[in-house]
């Protein structure tokens, strides 16, 4: 499924509403920074958020659905909640025994490859829409924005992806671990994506961070 | 700053900062680290508040008292104990008129007499219309501070933690047990609701140099492990299940989870109970020491120390040492103390008077001070304080809080912990462990056994060290009676002895009747002070001892907790669909719909919000109209027995359900209840895709995967895809028209019919289309993946221009539907409602194997109904008052029915709506009445639905 | 806040869940009386005492059963539906 239309993000109206400065990754129109708030070093020091609903995202179900990917070269993580890196970019996660989630990385095609060959009469293979919001919080002091919204113990946070409610959100949590500072993915329903954006956001600004555009983490992505 | 004590004398304090502050608009100086009671001690201010009921002056009793109020512009109800004094403070005491120290309430003192417990509910619940005004009076002049409703919202993050171990108090038990636990290889948090560590070895043990030695070595240690995090000023508030534990400081409240809880939060002293045991400058041994030696106060010129066990003779020297004349040690035992410490007392000259006791304090002038004691032998001391060492209970709320058995220990004298719950331990004074060597001894063996229990380290279990004897009071201070009273027990409350016996001549004498009785215990140090001591009084009363007593349940939270911290920052989520920002462009005025927010109107400028609505259906009726449908339920439902599975699910027919097809369908529950309703659109042979309601989109999905999960023959895989489509109907005479330019689906009636469904795109952006009638008109649902909702809604309404295409909200479509006589599920049903009373019994379909609620519908069938949800009209000439929504349906006596809706129909010019009535007024035809607002009985009749367009000429 | 631990996810705050009820085996409803299966739709036993009940994480929607001691409120075990012995999801 090649996306030949304006795609937005769920966050699209906060963003214009916040003085975006916008760039198109992957068909959709995202903030690569905002005119207002804190500077994004500053953020980028203590916390900072970001919106990266841009990257590609595909869901795969059904009991045929790991031999499929499987036979689309794609090396499907053993257990539930594991994650592993594509080889041709991006990310892949079993989500359940028997469904995937796979994300693409900036700039790259290989999930939009993928979900082109899955056609829908493949039995036991089953397209699930994935439209999720997703979101980026990094910089030392995220785990400080987390924990007054989430009850999980980050410290004793590993690799594999986590559902859990942040500020009662309903979630998919994962950490990406980094020598500094551990960074934070995070993927809600695209209808709960600006309150918890709004949520997020008000509590990093509070311990000196604020939202960045895509230019200031895409060496994360 | 006329009663500091030179250096050493003041740890908390630095003295080369002074702070400034107000005081019932007085101004004072104290120095950084002192907190508003020691500060104006220390300025010789002995009146720092008055109390709950008789308004009798208060002053500093234990220093850690949650009794003494005060507030400021800001905040209300705070313990000027604990309140630290910062530059610029300006602190009144609460509940008074005119201030703490001429509260002109003191008059209430004077009719203590006649106002006993209990005695408000007595005298002014009659007449009752007075009971408002009572209500009022009292209110103002008994309790705590005024809230200050204009104060500023001050948002307080709230915080979780985890812990392996958190261990409350850090005194000499609780160093021990952090330091032990956290070498061990735990995670630990340390509380103390004090400025800093150390508790007693701080102030209790100032001639031991064992105790300052352990004091270095101990608060060392807390330094030395990066495993191991002080907190200072902060409260454990509360316990609860597996671990939760609440820690509240000034900035937020720490919701905490630790695999092991060990308590040292060691004891408080008990007060004496003598006839105006209340004056200001009678305190605890405890403050006392703590005014010395934490914050270099003297807590009085002269003392008379009353005590019956060691302590208070060290206090007694401490005193002496600090410059405080001591007039006497009253000590009641015939013996006094025997141990060394006594001779100690007497080489200083101090005098004991053995086998007496305090029976009054002698009060100066409005009881704004003491000048002297009254003894039981009938002599006088003159004093301006007495120093109460007369023995001290466990501070053991959150043991009990957490289920932990707290029994009496004969030999002790006190209670002390019995069997507690897994992971929770106690050590220290708490645990009944005295000696200073033996409660380091203890804190290592509960650190050591919180380790092993969390799993951390598989130490042997390090023996518990016994209990001895106590150094505080093993024989009881004598509660002395008074005629005059105003010997109190519970000073929170104003609660005197006479309270109790009279709960108890009344029948009130078990604990937990007692203290609801006499409120022993309800205010807000929780009884720290005086549980203990009205349990004896109740004993004695009863001619019982206090083994096998228990104490009042405990309940969070030990003491005051801010509203605002446990507010905290509110998460309320909300739900937006992707064009949420279009309504409010477009004048949308917002309803909640659940957690989602809708359109339910779009205002038009100098226009009332009916005719909005009027407006907006007139415009799908004659034109075109588009409404955002994004919060509606969508399911995926796949796999080779997808069709099966619906079956199962659905009251209706789904296997024969063709390819490109749609039909609507009801589910119940196995009570024959309608719970959800929505169309299904099969796709392919083993793909569906499914509506529900905006409210069931979370509960329906749930309840299908249970019955998946329970089916497991079926082959089917469920998708909630709910937030991942956008949806919108365009409807209306023009929408064909409109839509044609923007799809490769050909819309041709011949090919896509009405009920059909077809894929395709709209404005490039892959969609699913579906031709429905639930407004009434030539529409098309079009479904699109979320990020590509933008684009189609302002594609489509771009189209529409030349049409004037308008948005509509939710209430212009519930009035369209109404005028096709559609139910809305849990508008138009109930709770109880099945499909028959509601009119869609078409939809169930009997001959299939099973589906949910089957069994009970095939009983309900041959049962007649009770009720019949049926189309009404009001006369096309009916003026005057319009039924609401719930209104009931009266016939004679009897109520038969209610009103689920009502509007007027712009369509057919009157007013139509929906009722259950009873089936005997079902009939075309048939006039019922509805009591409308303020009892008119307004007339109705039963008429044929759809109301409009019964022949559906206008979905073709 | 109580912790229940999910067969997938583990150990959560109970803020995580969704109580679904005591799992009640559903009578064959072409079979039984009606005395039966109006005990199956309208009764549910309170008293305190061991159950099985359906939980579900909702961030990740997944039903587990949890056996309960509805008396002291303390979990016995947690297991997935489809790892119920025959006899327990048949309630004998």
């Amino acid at each position: 499924m090649i996306i030949e239309y304006q795609r937005h993000s769920p966050l699209h109206g906060v963003h214009v509403a916040n003085g975006a400065e916008w760039a198109a990754h992957h068909g959709m129109t995202i903030p690569a920074s905002f005119k207002t708030g804190r500077a994004a070093d500053e953020c980028l020091a203590n916390v900072a958020l970001a919106d990266v609903s841009a990257l590609p995202k595909l869901g795969v179900k059904g009991p045929g659905a790991v031999a499929w990917l499987t036979g689309q070269g794609v090396s499907v993580p053993d257990t539930v909640y594991a994650c592993r890196p594509m080889d041709d970019g991006g990310t892949v996660i079993r989500v359940d025994t028997a469904e995937c989630f796979l994300e693409d990385r900036l700039g790259n095609n290989a999930v939009d490859t993928i979900s082109a060959a899955l056609d829908s009469d493949q039995a036991g293979v089953y397209r699930v829409p994935r439209q999720d919001a997703g979101l980026l919080l990094c910089g030392p002091k995220a785990v400080d924005v987390l924990t007054q919204t989430c009850g999980l113990d980050f410290r004793r946070l590993g690799t594999r992806l986590v559902y859990t409610r942040v500020a009662v959100v309903s979630v998919a949590l994962l950490m990406l671990p980094d020598n500094n500072a551990p960074s934070y993915r995070i993927w809600c329903q695209p209808s709960s994506a600006e309150y918890l954006w709004e949520t997020l956001a008000e509590i990093a600004n509070d311990i000196g961070g604020g939202t960045v555009g895509l230019d200031a983490v895409a060496r994360l992505l | 700053m006329s009663d500091r004590l030179p250096e050493p004398y003041g740890l908390l304090i630095d003295r080369d900062r002074q702070v400034p502050f107000q005081f019932d608009g007085r101004e004072y100086r104290g120095y950084d680290g002192d907190t508003l009671s020691t500060a104006l001690w220390a300025e010789g201010v002995r009146v720092l508040g008055r109390s709950f009921k008789y308004h009798r002056p208060r002053g500093i009793f234990s220093l850690s008292d949650a009794g003494l109020v005060v507030e400021t512009d800001e905040e209300t109800n705070i313990c000027g104990d604990r309140l630290r004094i910062t530059a610029g403070l300006d602190a009144r005491a609460a509940n008074t008129r005119g201030g703490a120290a001429n509260d002109r309430l003191a008059i209430l003192d004077r009719f203590g007499a006649f106002t006993p417990v209990g005695f408000y509910y007595k005298a002014f619940h009659t007449p009752r219309f007075m009971f408002p005004f009572y209500e009022r009076q009292l209110r103002n002049m008994a309790g705590l501070g005024a809230v200050n409703t204009n104060k500023p919202v001050r948002r307080t993050a709230k915080e979780y933690a985890h812990c392996d171990v958190l261990v409350i108090g850090a005194g000499p038990a609780g160093l021990a047990a952090a330091t032990r636990a956290a070498t061990l290889g735990a995670r630990v948090i340390l509380a103390t609701d004090q400025p800093g560590a150390g508790g007693s070895l701080l102030y209790r043990y100032s001639a031991d140099a064992a105790a300052a030695a352990h004091l270095s070595r101990l608060t060392e240690a807390v330094q030395v492990h990066d495993n191991l995090e002080l907190r200072v000023g902060t409260i454990v508030a509360g316990h609860y299940a597996d671990g939760w534990m609440a820690l509240v400081d000034d900035e937020r409240l720490t919701k905490t989870r630790a695999g092991a809880v060990i308590v040292a939060t060691g004891d408080n002293g008990l007060p004496a109970v003598f006839r105006n045991n209340d004056l200001p400058g009678i305190m605890l041994g405890s403050a006392a020491l703590s005014l010395i030696h934490l914050y270099g106060v003297k807590p009085c010129r002269t003392a008379v120390v009353l005590t019956n066990n060691a302590d208070g003779y060290r206090t007694a020297l401490d005193l002496h040492a600090a410059g405080v004349v001591v007039g006497a040690i009253v000590d009641p035992r015939a013996d006094g103390e025997t141990s060394a410490v006594s001779g100690k007392v007497e080489s200083e000259s101090i005098s004991i008077l053995r086998g007496k006791m305090v029976s009054e304090g002698l009060p100066a002038s409005g009881k704004k001070g003491t000048v002297g004691v009254r003894l039981d032998s009938g002599g006088t001391l003159d004093c301006d304080g007495v120093i109460i060492e007369v023995g001290t209970a466990p501070a053991d709320e959150l043991i009990r809080q957490a289920n932990g058995h707290m029994e009496y220990d004969d030999v002790l004298g006190r209670f002390v912990p019995g069997t507690l719950p897994d992971g929770v331990y106690a050590a220290g004074r708490v645990n009944g462990i005295f000696d200073l060597e033996k409660q380091i001894e203890d804190g290592v063996s509960a650190g050591t056994a919180a380790a092993v229990h969390v799993g951390i380290s598989q130490q042997p279990f390090v023996p518990r060290p016994k209990r001895g004897t106590s150094s505080v009071a093993v024989s009881r201070c004598p509660v002395v009676a008074h005629p005059k009273g105003k010997n109190f027990v519970d000073f929170d409350e104003d609660v005197q002895v006479k309270d109790f016996v009279n709960a108890v001549q009344e029948g009130f004498d078990s604990a937990e009747l007692m203290k609801r009785y006499t409120t022993v215990g309800m205010g807000p140090s929780q009884g720290r002070y005086s549980n203990f001591t009205a349990l004896q009084i109740l004993a004695d009363a009863r001619g019982e001892t206090l083994a096998g007593k228990a104490l009042t349940t405990a309940r969070p939270f030990v003491s005051a907790v801010p509203l605002s911290h446990l507010a905290g920052r509110g998460f309320t989520a909300r739900r937006l669909t992707p064009t949420h920002h279009r309504h409010i462009e477009a004048g949308a005025h917002i309803m909640f719909a659940g957690d989602w927010r809708r359109p339910e109107y779009y205002l038009r400028t100098g226009l009332e919000r009916q005719e909005c609505i009027y407006q907006e259906a007139a415009n799908v009726r004659q034109g075109v109209g588009l409404i955002d449908l994004g919060t509606l339920g969508k399911l995926e439902i796949n796999g080779a027995d997808a069709a099966a599975f619906l079956e199962r699910v659905y009251t209706g027919n789904f296997a024969n359900l063709k390819i490109g097809r749609t039909r609507y369908g009801v589910i119940c529950d196995e009570s024959g209840v309608v719970i959800d309703d929505g169309v299904i659109c099969r796709l392919a042979a083993d793909r569906f895709y499914v509506s529900t309601t905006t409210s069931g989109s979370d509960t329906i999905y749930r309840t299908l995967q249970r019955w998946a999960i329970q089916w497991a023959d079926l082959d089917v895989v469920l998708v909630n895809a709910t937030g991942s489509y956008g949806a919108m109907n365009i409807a209306g005479p023009k929408s064909r028209d409109i839509l044609k330019a923007l799809t490769d689906v050909d819309l041709d009636p011949e090919s896509f019919p009405y009920l059909a469904v077809r894929e395709g795109h709209v404005a490039g952006v892959p969609a699913r289309l579906s031709r429905v009638g639930f407004v009434g008109e030539l529409g098309y649902e079009i479904h699109v993946p979320a990020d590509g909702s933008l684009a189609v809604w302002d594609a489509v309404m771009e189209a529409g221009k030349d049409a004037e295409i308008r948005p509509f909200g939710v209430e212009a479509q519930r009035l369209l539907r109404l005028e096709k006589g559609h139910v809305i599920v849990s508008q138009d049903t109930d709770g109880l409602s099945n499909p028959f009373e509601a009119g869609i019994g078409w939809a169930v379909k009997f001959k299939k194997p099973f589906f949910i609620g089957k069994r009970s519908l095939q009983i309900l069938k041959e049962r007649p109904l009770t009720r019949t949800l049926v189309g009404f009209a009001l006369a096309p000439d009916h003026s005057g008052t319009v039924p609401k929504e719930c209104h009931l349906v009266i016939d004679g006596d009897a109520i038969t029915g209610r009103v689920t809706s009502i509007s007027w129909s712009p369509a057919l010019r009157h007013v139509i709506g929906l009722a259950y009535v009873a089936p005997s007024q079902s009939e075309i035809g048939t006039t019922f009445s509805i009591r409308a607002d303020r009892g008119q009985m307004i007339s109705a009749i039963v008429v044929k639905t759809p109301f409009f367009d019964p022949d559906g000429e206008r979905l073709k | 806040m109580k912790l229940l631990e999910c067969p997938i996810n583990g150990l959560r705050p109970l803020q995580e869940f969704t109580y679904g009820g005591e799992l009640r085996p559903m009578p064959d409803p072409d079979a039984c009386a009606d005395d039966a299966w109006a005990e199956y739709v309208f009764n549910r036993a309170g008293e305190p005492g061991v159950r099985l009940e359906w939980w579900y994480h909702t961030a990740s929607g997944t039903w587990f059963i949890a056996e309960r001691d509805t008396g002291s409120d303390t979990i016995i075990r947690t297991c997935l539906y489809a790892e119920l012995s025959e006899k327990e999801k048949k309630g004998s």
